[in-house]
């Protein structure tokens, strides 16, 4: 990517006046994927004085700034506590922690990036992300959103729940792009599941979900709905990491996998 | 425009282009121990020291150093001299152009894990690819000097 100006507001305000107002401007997080990106820009506007590199606690929720690094969030207790550390396990094999020391949480999301690591199992949390000016969105409703988005993510809002995790990244290595991302979460009666690099972004199986969290008793029959219902109405395609009919035997494989970890099947 | 930070604990300033990124900044100044390889987020053969944490300098803005702490390996000279015996030790580097950079990381993972175990130290230096040695040599080094530290 090609920019000319760089600019480094002191408050969220005049972040989003340059914003709205510096024709051809966006908002950079850890500014990893610039260079890999190919749009011409004429101004980058950097979040980095403005604070948003904290994690905060309260008694029901982790309120995660959007420039904390990967790291930090991979490696925060309170993160790592919640579903046995699935979100710290998205964000471990994401490259190396040179890597991980930059890339931030509000770049990764706010990018929507399909092959993100990240997203896919904050999807199972039903995690919040908050704007400015004030704007409250689920993580669900945003990654459908079609608008150009013309407040500033500021924070990811998840709520400190107690539940089993599950996440598995499919690559052969670290350094590559997911072949395909799986996250399932449960909690109480209910159990979420997300796929991402599909290869398109992450999305949650609604309908799978729907059938799973209705059933009484979790036999063996009703994982297999689940991931047959997983299979039919959450869109697996190719590319050249892979075939659709490859990723579809993954998701097959590993969402029977995730829910039987969760459910202690 | 101009950045002022601090290199290897001395005060220096530079003159950058705003889409400068820090590898490029720092070989231009003379500073040829960071390398540059795949430039793209993948290698660690750039890997230095922000503000102590391994940072990819391929990756990161130049101005985004502005006001920090850079280190490279002339900064740790002695830390360095001890983590290249232990290499040499084991045979665990030929052509040497990663040794930089795996070495600032095997530093910071000694300051951020007291005690790491394997996996832990596996996954710490995964992003400083070596294409000459294989890494087991390089594990029993990082081992073995990780060990003597204690």
């Amino acid at each position: 990517m090609e920019f000319k100006h760089y600019q480094k507001p002191q408050t969220l305000s005049e972040a989003y006046q340059m914003l709205n107002e510096i024709p051809n401007s966006i908002i950079i997080g850890g500014g990893t994927w610039l260079k890999m990106s190919n749009p011409k820009v004429d101004t980058l506007i950097d979040l980095s004085d403005l604070k948003l590199d904290q994690i905060k606690e309260t008694d029901q929720t982790i309120e995660i700034g959007a420039m904390v690094t990967l790291r930090d969030y991979e490696t925060h207790k309170a993160i790592q506590k919640i579903g046995n550390g699935f979100l710290s396990e998205g964000i471990t094999h994401i490259l190396g922690v040179g890597f991980r020391n930059i890339a931030t949480i509000g770049g990764t999301i706010a990018g929507k990036y399909p092959f993100s690591d990240v997203i896919t199992p904050l999807l199972t949390l039903k995690s919040e992300l908050v704007f400015f000016p004030e704007k409250k969105m689920s993580l669900e409703d945003y990654l459908n959103s079609k608008e150009k988005m013309h407040a500033i993510l500021t924070h990811v809002i998840i709520k400190k729940e107690d539940g089993k995790g599950f996440f598995r990244k499919v690559s052969k290595t670290p350094l590559e792009f997911a072949t395909l991302n799986v996250a399932i979460f449960t909690q109480g009666k209910e159990t979420s599941i997300a796929l991402g690099a599909r290869p398109q972004g992450p999305i949650l199986a609604h309908e799978a979900m729907d059938y799973l969290n209705h059933e009484e008793k979790i036999t063996d029959d009703v994982i297999n709905k689940t991931a047959q219902l997983v299979l039919e109405h959450v869109k697996l395609g190719d590319n050249y990491q892979a075939s659709q009919a490859y990723r579809k035997e993954l998701a097959n494989a590993y969402v029977k996998r995730g829910i039987k970890e969760v459910l202690a099947v | 425009m101009k950045i002022e930070l601090t290199l290897n604990g001395r005060p220096r300033s530079f003159e950058i282009e705003p889409n400068e990124y820090l590898l490029e900044t720092l070989r231009k100044n003379h500073i040829t121990s960071v390398k540059n390889g795949c430039d793209a987020s993948t290698c660690g053969v750039c890997t230095v020291l922000l503000d102590g944490k391994p940072t990819l300098s391929c990756s990161v803005l130049s101005v985004r150093a502005h006001g920090h702490e850079v280190t490279t390996v002339e900064g740790i000279a002695d830390e360095v001299d001890q983590i290249s015996d232990h290499f040499g030790h084991e045979g665990a580097d030929q052509c040497g152009f990663c040794n930089s950079g795996l070495a600032l990381t095997v530093y910071a993972l000694k300051k951020e894990y007291q005690h790491p175990t394997e996996a832990e130290i596996k996954n710490y230096i995964v992003g400083n690819l070596c294409r000459c040695s294989g890494y087991q040599a390089q594990l029993k080094a990082i081992k073995q000097y990780l060990e003597d530290q204690k």
